[in-house]
């Protein structure tokens, strides 16, 4: 039974409403027209401390009709060196899977998708898997296995990235 | 402000927020339509946070709660309930029936099939009852008679053989599967039949480039050599009349006369002259400078120049040739040696670490540095890359010598500085050109050659030769002049690799097709890199989705479809018949023909022989003629009467018989399939590999080859290796628990070919406990690598199956006989002689064991649990003894690496009783033995002396040392690690041991320096004898504390007459030892106590008051406490206690559900009622597996529940049991009788149904003797009794109650879910309670 579209509509419209009220620090998100609620961009700034310290990060949230039922999809459009996000920008994070369909049962279920999480939530998670990469679960073997064996030469690769994404 | 926990919406009239359950906070609140989506959504029924169940409330229209639910409503609801579900009941109960009953009896059919086939059965009666019944029915038997045979007979026969072909070909099919990711299996095909042909002629041409460029290599320094010679002859004249100048001047002309002036000077030689001459040029050119000086002066300068002049002139001329065609000729030995070099310098770094597979096959054909490699990722850090650019390193040094790397540098070097060099003469600079063009020619394919050859050698199939003639064809289209040097390098490969072309190159792979293409079309890789980035954000489209013909057949489609319970049973039966046709039917058939033919052959020659022997050995020993009596029945009778039914024809259906044909028919395979193979292996050499269909054939025998080796090497290290040692500890444990030595047998007897298992069992246990103990002394007393030879069990570097096929066969045999042997003799030593011996010669009648009834056997678990107790008391026995041991016989260095200063040597006494009164000697003023007579005169006053002897030597400190370098340890050497002798030639077997060069796993090339006294053997027995001792010792102590601790406490405290045990103290009976064991395992901790305690008086006077009896009683509590939790803590106790035991509860349960079918004496009274049990069991069974939940298995408790009191009522009300009548001289032979399976045979004979019967002797044989009395009640002996009525009451009501209960609530759901679907109704959600008012921030 599909959720009434309406449902999807008003959070959506909610969220929208909250994130502008109270916004979060280095991250920017809003729809991308105002007519479809369904697909927003964010930008990420790269944590400070971090080799993505001054990066700018641009993303885009597609979210499914039957939000927040089911989790919506996020992909950078950046082009960014890090061990859970693909090489063609997908993020992989447990905040976007949903439960159910991890049968190697890496993340435990409180970490899935819920109806309970929010665009605020996801966004934060990102930012703070951008700082503190998890390995267990590497999206990009490179970066992985580099990020584990090489912190040096992976720093130096992401720090290029930035300075190349930023196009200076 | 309170908002919808999901849609984030306020509370409205119409749709109010609730809050169902624990959660607080701004996610208290929900609305009940988008908890209702997510629970859809989900499919769940408690909270994601809290996990508190939602709770809804129907809630009745106000029309509808006043109607009443008539009876047709209810029953209308009933139908369409039971139309839902009766699909799928049919389907559970077909499938029930098809894997129950259908596929074990057609299992069991082709089985019978193949007997007739084979000619071991004739049919008797129609075909189908004779292949169903296997020939043991008469025609007159009625339907159910033959349902019931089925099912007594047939079925277990379908089982059996489905379990034991099943297990075959899965073990089979699992060694295959490891077979096919072993390294190992190409190396063989290698080293037997050649490399294949496409690559052994990329490393053949890389052999004879090798060869190429060392001849130039050769040549360069001879050139160089001779130049410097041309500048010393320069300075200086010879005497002779031969002038330097010419000698050097390097070309024809001077050669022609020099050679003439030779020759006239040869002519002028005497033939002894000539002789030394020839010699000394030919044979030994190094000599030159140690000319023996009785030649004359002039003789000698003669002899300096003639071999000078023709030494140069050899030279001159290798010079100038182009390289010989013989000297390119590749001998089988330099191919070998080569393909040897190249593994080993490959398969360090290609393969990884031997025992970890290669993660990935490389991405793609190395981009070597002849060609540009095509990097366009930049981000991508390709590891391969760098580990291939290592391996080609490697190779070069291979293929080049190891001088080549150097060469290349050299030569930067020379181009830069030329003039430090020596003048280049004029004459000088066309060789100097052409060896410059001939080194360029070299340097830049090899390491084109070695990334082909490490492809070619190590890779996956890839099909170099084609990537090979696309990157040529792409280069020559890429760059159109490349340098004319560069391109001419390429010709040989290209050449090389089209005459390859007609071979059949396997596939490429997706990743590789891509590569080439991108080499092919570089604008394909330039146009590619990232092109998703970047893109306008689009709505993200789920993939389509296949679209599923959902056609109402519900009995084809969904799961346990009849689709799939017919396709499921074709398949297995199709199965059955090939599996069955290929190592049943068939080896059969050859093995009886193989027999035949070597009988009548035989027959021929001795026409007298006979088959008919009897077994006529009779000795005066009892136990010697049941030995041979045992032999002779199990294994000469059956291969005697074996030959003589496959020659008369009259074969039967005599499971060794048949057992030992199937084998000797595959035994004819595995022959000829070994003839085949070395009659390939001869047909083919390194350099003539075959190929083709044959080579194709070899590799599947070969495959074959392996897993029968394989599975004939496991079989034996896994069965038979076991079930030796079950045998020998089995009868070692006869004269223990058995009162009559002459006929044993261990329990439980199991029927036919499963007899073995029990013993197999014991002698895994065995083997288990033996290993613990090993690897307990290995861990805890000895040195490290003291037992190497005893791989740690824990190792991860075993590869099991990779060993079976690297090693030869013989070896590992031999390895495992001596094992074997080893085990046996320890057996023998430790247990079967004391325990016979004991049993036999003991005056007083220790053994066996006091038991009073069978099943008190089940009290030895306990006995093991105590010894597990006796693990820390143990470990510092052996420590002890160990120390002893070693110290006594001047060991302790080699085995414990406690060296001391008095083992190195022996005391040496003034006279024979200066030994019982003197001291020690001086450790510190060692004396040589023919010294110590002057000592002796020279120190009066000493008695004793210290004569050092033995010596030092190597030996490895890891258990994981290579096995190799163990060969090279244990040679005397000094302290200091000096050898005190030359190193003994090691024999070189390492082609006989390791034919296929496999990597050892262990590389442990460290060793220590021990001690190691003279006489080192004799000492190592005597030690094994100190063990011996020790250990007799010991278990006399266990039962001489039996007797003082078990024995008093059972008497004192009466337990002994619960127990009904002898009075006599010298009977060991397990009770008392148990509690012996564990009361003696506490003795280390109260020993550790006491000392504390001790330690404190001394301290402080006032600490004195700590111990108390209470507080050690306490401790002692505590601590076998926390013994008995560490044991149910250990990893295997964990699995069963947590895991385990709730399947064990369902296995129990299933096994009382099924006792009455596979049972069929307790069931025969009553068909029908056993039929319906069947089905019932089946069903109860099936949902059991389909829903295993803890709710199922309740439900399924009642139905075993139910089924028990169907089965006792049955039993109750069959009018067979009639005990009135019973003859008395039947119940004075059943009372004689032990096992369930006699009193069956002994009733059925009587015609009287055997169930009271079984009861009570397992009831009888069940319990402890004090619980005995408990039997007569719930025994149901004679039905006459008012105590079985009174049993069959409880036990009813019980059950009734159950079922009523469960009826009533299900009646009342069912009710419930009438009214909910035939009233208006509405589900509301109940909040929760107690929180209303709180929290609204």
């Amino acid at each position: 039974m599909p959720p009434k579209f309406s449902t999807a509509h008003k959070r959506l419209l909610r969220e929208l409403k909250e994130i502008t009220k109270n916004p979060i620090d280095g991250i920017i998100a809003s729809p991308l027209n105002d007519n479809d609620l369904f697909h927003w961009r964010c930008i990420i700034t790269g944590p400070n401390d971090t080799p993505y310290e001054f990066g700018i990060f641009e993303a885009i949230l597609n979210f499914p009709s039957d939000y927040p039922l089911s989790p919506p999809t996020m992909k950078f459009l950046t082009p960014i060196f890090h061990p859970n996000i693909y090489k063609d920008g997908k993020v992989c994070i447990s905040i976007l899977h949903s439960p159910g369909n991890d049968p190697l049962n890496y993340e435990s279920a409180d970490e899935r998708w819920g109806p309970l999480q929010s665009i605020e939530k996801i966004l934060l998670s990102v930012s703070s898997m951008i700082a503190d990469p998890n390995p267990n679960s590497p999206a990009n073997i490179d970066a992985a296995v580099l990020w584990r064996n090489n912190k040096d030469k992976y720093n130096e690769t992401v720090k290029k990235l930035v300075i190349d994404s930023l196009s200076l | 402000m309170k908002t919808c926990r999901i849609c984030r919406g306020e509370g409205t009239p119409d749709q109010p927020l609730f809050h169902p359950c624990k959660c607080r906070g701004s996610i208290k609140y929900i609305h009940q339509d988008c908890l209702q989506f997510w629970l859809d959504h989900s499919k769940k029924d408690t909270c994601d946070i809290c996990n508190t169940k939602f709770n809804f409330k129907v809630i009745y229209s106000d029309d509808s709660i006043s109607k009443k639910l008539s009876f047709w409503l209810l029953l209308k609801n009933l139908f369409s309930q039971f139309m839902h579900w009766q699909n799928y009941l049919t389907k559970i109960l077909l499938f029930g029936l098809c894997v129950g009953f259908y596929l074990p009896i057609s299992i069991a059919a082709i089985d019978s099939f193949y007997d007739f086939l084979a000619g071991i059965q004739k049919f008797k009666s129609g075909v189908l009852d004779s292949i169903l019944f296997n020939n043991k029915i008469s025609d007159d038997l009625s339907f159910s008679e033959k349902l019931f045979i089925l099912q007594r007979d047939t079925i277990p026969k379908g089982i059996t053989i489905a379990i034991i072909y099943g297990a075959i070909v899965l073990a089979i099919i699992l060694i295959q599967n490891n077979l096919a990711g072993d390294p190992g299996v190409q190396k063989i095909i290698n080293k037997r039949i050649g490399l294949e042909p496409n690559r052994q002629k990329l490393l053949l041409n890389a052999l004879i480039e090798k060869k190429k460029h060392l001849i130039l290599r050769r040549k360069s320094d001879i050139f160089y050599q001779l130049r410097l010679e041309n500048e010393l002859y320069d300075k200086s004249v010879e005497e002779d009349g031969l002038s330097a100048q010419k000698v050097a001047k390097l070309d024809l002309q001077s050669i022609l006369e020099l050679q003439k002036l030779l020759v006239e000077r040869i002519n002028k030689l005497t033939p002894n002259q000539y002789e030394k001459l020839k010699s000394i040029c030919t044979e030994h050119p190094e000599t030159l400078n140690e000319i023996p000086y009785d030649v004359s002066k002039h003789e000698r300068s003669f002899i300096v120049i003639g071999v000078a002049y023709l030494d140069r002139k050899f030279r001159l001329e290798f010079m100038c040739k182009p390289p010989a065609e013989e000297s390119l000729i590749v001998t089988e030995e330099e191919f070998k040696q080569f393909l040897k070099d190249i593994s080993d310098a490959t398969s360090h770094t290609a393969n990884g670490p031997p025992n970890v597979p290669e993660p990935e096959p490389a991405p793609a054909p190395p981009p070597a540095r002849g060609f540009n490699p095509i990097h366009n990722n930049p981000d991508v850090i390709d590891v391969d890359e760098q580990l291939r650019d290592d391996a080609i390193d490697r190779l070069l040094n291979v293929i080049n010598g190891p001088r080549f790397l150097d060469n290349i540098n050299e030569q930067d070097d020379r181009d830069e500085g030329e003039d430090q060099r020596p003048h280049l003469r004029a004459e000088d600079q066309p060789n100097w050109d052409q060896f410059r063009a001939d080194v360029d020619n070299i340097n830049d394919p090899t390491s084109r050659l070695a990334a082909q050859v490490l492809e070619a050698a190590t890779g996956p199939a890839i099909p170099f030769a084609e990537a090979m003639a696309m990157a040529n064809e792409d280069e020559a289209a890429a760059a159109p002049a490349p340098a004319p040097a560069h391109n001419a390098n390429v010709d040989p490969f290209a050449n090389a690799n089209r005459v390859d072309d007609n071979i059949e190159l396997p596939p490429l792979r997706p990743h590789e097709r891509e590569f080439f293409r991108n080499i092919v079309n570089p604008e394909n890789v330039r146009r590619q890199p990232r092109p998703q980035f970047r893109q306008p954000p689009q709505a993200v489209q789920d993939p389509p989705m296949p679209i599923i013909d959902e056609e109402p057949e519900p009995f084809w489609n969904g799961p346990l479809s009849i689709k799939l319970i017919l396709t499921a049973t074709v398949l297995v039966k199709s199965v059955t018949l090939f599996v069955l046709f290929l190592l049943k039917c068939l080896p059969y058939a050859l093995g009886k023909q193989t027999i035949y033919s070597f009988y009548t052959t035989l027959h021929y020659f001795f026409p007298n022989m006979s088959l008919n022997h009897q077994n006529t050995f009779q000795s005066n020993y009892k136990p010697l003629n049941l030995f041979v009596d045992f032999i002779w029945r199990n294994i000469i009778d059956t291969v005697l009467s074996t030959i003589s039914n496959v020659t008369n024809k009259t074969l039967s259906d005599n499971l060794s018989e048949k057992i030992s044909i199937q084998l000797l028919g595959i035994g004819t395979v595995a022959f000829s399939v070994y003839c085949i193979m070395k009659y390939l292996e001869l047909k083919s050499s390194q350099l003539k590999p075959l190929s083709g269909n044959s080579r194709s054939l070899y590799i599947i025998l070969l495959q074959m080859k392996n897993t029968f080796k394989v599975f004939t090497l496991m079989f034996i290290e896994w069965c038979l290796f076991p079930l030796i040692c079950g045998i020998l500890v089995e009868f070692a444990l006869v004269p223990i628990f058995n009162e009559d030595l002459y006929n044993y047998h261990l329990e439980p007897r199991l029927f036919g070919f499963l007899s073995v298992i029990p013993t197999w069992f014991l002698g895994t246990f065995f083997m288990y406990f033996f290993a613990s103990y090993v690897s307990m002394i290995r861990s805890k007393i000895l040195r490290t690598g003291v037992l190497f030879f005893i791989r740690p069990s824990d190792d991860p570097n075993i590869q099991l199956v990779h060993d079976a096929i690297m090693r030869p066969f013989g070896l590992r045999f031999s390895r495992i006989l001596l094992s074997l042997g080893v085990y046996a003799i320890y057996i023998l030593c430790e247990f079967i002689l004391v325990s016979w011996s004991i049993r036999l010669f003991s005056p007083i009648a220790i053994l066996p064991f006091h038991s009073n009834f069978n099943y008190e056997k089940l009290a030895y678990v306990g006995l093991i649990i105590c010894a597990d107790f006796m693990k820390k008391p143990l470990n510092i026995y052996w420590k002890y003894i160990f120390v002893k041991c070693c110290s006594l016989l001047r060991l302790s260095s080699f085995l414990l690496n406690e060296d001391h200063a008095n083992e190195r040597g022996k005391i040496v006494y003034k006279s024979f009783f200066a030994r019982f009164n003197s001291k020690s000697p001086n450790y510190n003023n060692p004396v040589a033995y023919s010294e110590t007579k002057e000592y002796f005169s020279s120190h009066p006053d000493e008695t004793c002396c210290f004569v050092p002897d033995g010596n030092y030597v190597r030996a490895p400190d890891d258990d994981h040392v290579a096995r190799n370098f163990v060969r090279t340890l244990f040679v005397a050497v000094t302290k200091s690690d000096r050898l005190l002798e030359e190193t003994p030639a090691l024999p070189d077997d390492e082609e006989k041991i390791n034919p296929y060069g496999d990597i050892d796993p262990f590389d442990v090339n460290t060793y220590t320096i021990v001690y190691r006294p003279p006489q080192f053997k004799p000492r190592l027995f005597l030690l094994f004898a100190c063990l011996w001792l020790a250990s007799m010792v010991f278990t006399f102590g266990i039962y001489l504390s039996n007797i003082i601790i078990g024995k008093t406490i059972f008497k004192i405290t009466t337990l002994e007459s619960v127990f009904s045990l002898p009075s006599e103290y010298y009977k060991i009976d397990v009770y008392t030892l148990s509690l012996t064991m564990l009361l003696l395992s506490q003795l280390n901790f109260l020993i550790d106590i006491v000392q504390r305690q001790m330690q404190a008086t001394n301290d402080s006077p006032e600490a004195s008051k700590l111990i108390s009896m209470k507080k050690i009683v306490r401790s002692m509590y505590l601590n076998i406490r926390n013994t008995i939790t560490e044991f149910f803590n250990t990893f295997a106790m964990r699995v069963i206690v947590r895991h385990a035991a709730y399947n064990f509860t369902i296995i129990i349960y299933i096994g009382l559900a099924i006792q009455p079918v596979f049972n069929p004496h307790l069931i025969e009274p009553i068909r029908i009622g056993a039929l319906s049990m069947i089905i019932f069991t089946f069903v109860s069974l099936i949902s059991s597996f389909l829903f295993s939940n803890a709710k199922s298995i309740k439900i399924f408790r009642y139905i075993t529940v139910f089924t028990i009191v169907l089965r006792l009522i049955f039993i109750t009300f069959s009018p067979a049991p009639q005990f009135t009548n019973l003859k008395p001289e039947f119940i004075e032979e059943l009372q004689k009788l032990n096992t369930v399976e006699e009193i069956i045979n002994l009733s059925l004979k009587n015609k009287i149904t055997p169930d009271p019967l079984i009861i009570q002797s397992v009831g009888n044989t069940l319990l402890p003797p004090f619980l005995r009395p408990a039997i007569k009640f719930f025994m149901l002996g004679e039905f006459t009794g008012v105590e079985a009525w009174i049993y069959i009451t409880v036990w009813f009501i019980a059950a009734a109650f159950i079922a009523v209960s469960s009826a009533i609530k299900l009646w009342s759901k069912f009710v419930e879910l009438t009214k909910q679907i035939y009233f208006d109704n509405m589900k509301v959600l109940v909040n929760t309670e107690g929180n209303d008012d709180d929290d609204d921030e």
